[in-house]
């Protein structure tokens, strides 16, 4: 199963060099390992997480694409839909049966025809929108709802300590 | 005698008898005399196959889908045949949409990339597929059969099986039964898939339902579903037909669930107030309850009391029996918070007292009953009577540890019960019953000073008592 696995993996590395939607890098960690990736995600434009460059890896699965894969910032994050470990929390990135969160159905779920460019892509757009109904960290999701400004101060911090900037 | 003559008495005979037999069959339908009465079946894994598979096949033929289809329409909608061929009467194409066997818009020609030779590629592996080894569902979504049964493999071993879907982005046609099989290679992976929609089926189904014995495979049917008495055949467990936990009647099944869940949050202080044993109430000599029965006489000074509420038993006749009832305070309202949390803290333990005593009870009359086996023994040995003569004293001890069950599961349901003419009726009722179940309790413990007529007398009476109440409040 590997094998399939590792030849989607190769594809679609090929492809994310050679086409790179903006903001988004990603790649294996090293060429010997394809199933350890790292990614650099650029925080959306017009949103508090703007310029920041988030660090994240992913692990993919043995049976990967029939999986889907993991993915987990390596840097320090305050979302409401990333765990305070860093690990990611969204629809895609879950089988249609399994729902730990009780998404709505229309969104959308992993299954064998998505693609790393897909997942980072619902990830940038995670950061632009919070979902604060299927939240992985409540703090940040009750903050993002009652505080705005305080999580706003936060985020700045946050994209601040990503460019190894001074505190403002 | 004339041959007329004989025809003309046979048919008479014919009509007597008829008659009779219309009488005794009005007679013993349980469900009038039995307010506990439920029919079940329980079915093997075989019986419950045939039984599904007589669904499927009438729907295949009545609306003229592959069985495969008819069997996924059949899980969607809770197996109710009338619904679905209503349903596709009425618009085929919406019946079989919702039921995700056809996709909502339909498929366009070729979804999978195309390379410069014509030759298609699998999108999810990437190489080169020819018609021969692809396959797509209703939906045209085309993938490698080796995707296929990968995919498959993955869902199954992660417990899926009707609900297997395509692997299209977002798609959600579901994969029939003889789409998926065919692709499956391991006949491990087959036996897997097979042993899970089974269960799926079931659980689907509104008249089927799982033993929750261990280990047991037996299928219970019954026509309704309610919060009934269910025997299962093999493994011998009682369960509630309706929530699967133990039977709880006239307790309904939420009422239950809140009791048990609020009993494992306070039962801790519960324990630690209501010790083990209690002091005569006359001689204060320590006490501890070895049989059931809660009328007490206190081996040291012979007084008779209540083990509930240490009143004198005198008190406790058929009429005047209360210690069941919990006396609310009616003042209770104008009274400081802290006092209201005590008091509701004491009514839920005289609930609660009085349940676990009940459960306590029930596992002493089992050593009564074993007493009793050997008392029989002893007698059949002593030529007093033959084993058949002392057959009633275990029909007692049968019926009343029914009624004692009975009587225990009323107090979540009086706990729960708001306060009014309802409440008081079956408090009454409760308490009547509770009195009875004594005075039974009593006279089997002492079976041989009581004489067998006194004590059928008694198991009439309890018996009447119980289905009483549970006519008048069994609820589901």
């Amino acid at each position: 199963m590997a094998g399939r696995a590792l030849k989607r993996l190769m594809t679609e590395y090929k492809q994310l060099t050679l086409n790179p939607p903006e903001g988004i890098i990603a790649g294996p960690t090293n060429e010997e390992n394809f199933f350890e990736w790292e990614a650099l995600i650029v925080g959306p434009e017009g949103t508090c997480f703007e310029c920041g460059v988030f660090p994240a890896k992913l692990i993919f699965p043995p049976d990967y694409p029939l999986s889907p894969p993991k993915m987990q910032f390596t840097c320090e994050m305050f979302h409401p839909n990333i765990y305070s470990d860093g690990r990611v929390c969204i629809s895609i990135l879950h089988a249609p049966g399994d729902d730990p969160m009780g998404y709505e159905t229309s969104a959308e779920r992993w299954s064998p025809v998505q693609s790393v460019e897909k997942i980072l892509l619902s990830v940038v757009s995670m950061l632009a929108e919070p979902n604060d109904e299927s939240s992985a960290n409540v703090d940040a999701a009750k903050m993002w709802r009652d505080d705005r400004d305080q999580f706003n101060k936060i985020a700045e911090r946050l994209v601040r300590k990503t460019l190894n900037l001074p505190h403002s | 005698m004339s041959d007329e003559e004989m025809e003309y008495s046979d048919d008479d005979f014919d009509a007597y008898y008829e008659e009779e037999f219309d009488r005794d069959v009005d007679h013993v339908d349980p469900q009038k005399n039995d307010p506990e009465y439920f029919h079940v079946a329980c079915l093997t894994d075989t019986e419950v196959e045939r039984l599904l598979n007589e669904s499927v096949e009438q729907l295949s033929n009545s609306i003229q889908v592959t069985p495969s289809l008819a069997k996924l329409l059949l899980h969607m909608h809770g197996w109710n045949q009338m619904e679905i061929v209503a349903g596709y009467r009425q618009d085929c194409n919406r019946l079989l949409t919702t039921a995700h066997i056809k996709p909502p818009t339909p498929p366009q020609p070729s979804t999978s990339a195309q390379q410069g030779d014509g030759e298609t590629t699998c999108p999810v592996c990437l190489a080169p597929m020819s018609p021969d080894n692809s396959s797509h569902l209703s939906c045209g979504h085309m993938f490698c059969k080796d995707c296929w049964s990968k995919h498959f493999e993955v869902q199954i071993v992660h417990g899926a099986s009707t609900g297997i879907e395509c692997m299209g982005s977002n798609c959600q046609v579901l994969a029939p039964e003889d789409f998926v099989l065919p692709l499956l290679k391991l006949p491990r992976l087959r036996e897997k898939y097979q042993q899970y929609a089974f269960s799926d089926y079931v659980r689907s189904h509104p008249q089927l339902r799982f033993c929750p014995g261990p280990n047991c495979n037996i299928v219970v049917q019954a026509k309704e579903c309610r919060a009934k008495r269910v025997n299962c055949t093999a493994c011998k467990s009682q369960f509630c037909y309706r929530c699967g936990n133990d039977y709880h009647a006239p307790t309904d099944c939420e009422t239950m669930k809140r009791w048990l869940t609020k009993c494992a949050d306070d039962s801790e202080t519960a324990n630690y107030i209501s010790a083990h044993t209690k002091d005569c109430p006359k001689c204060h000599i320590c006490i501890e309850k070895n049989g059931g029965c809660n009328h007490m006489q206190c081996c040291n000074c012979k007084h008779d009391f209540c083990w509930m509420c240490l009143g004198c038993w005198k008190t406790h006749g058929s009429e005047y029996y209360e210690c069941s009832r919990y006396k609310e305070n009616p003042n209770i309202a104008h009274e400081s918070a802290h006092a209201q949390a005590r008091e509701a803290l004491k009514k839920y333990l005289h609930y609660y007292e009085r349940w676990e005593n009940h459960s306590k009870s029930l596992k002493l009359e089992e050593e009564t009953l074993a007493k009793i086996r050997e008392r029989i023994q002893e007698k059949v040995m002593a030529g007093t009577g033959t084993w058949i003569d002392w057959q009633y004293l275990l029909d007692a001890a049968a019926l009343l540890a029914r009624c004692r069950y009975t009587l225990q599961n009323t107090y979540p349901f009086a706990y729960y019960l708001e306060s009014g003419p309802r409440k008081d009726l079956f408090e009454y009722q409760q308490a009547q019953l509770e009195a009875e179940i004594e005075n039974l309790s009593w006279k089997i413990e002492r079976a041989e000073m009581t004489d067998r007529g006194d004590l059928e007398n008694q198991m009439d009476i309890v018996e009447k008592r119980r289905t009483t109440l549970l006519t008048d409040f069994q609820q589901g």
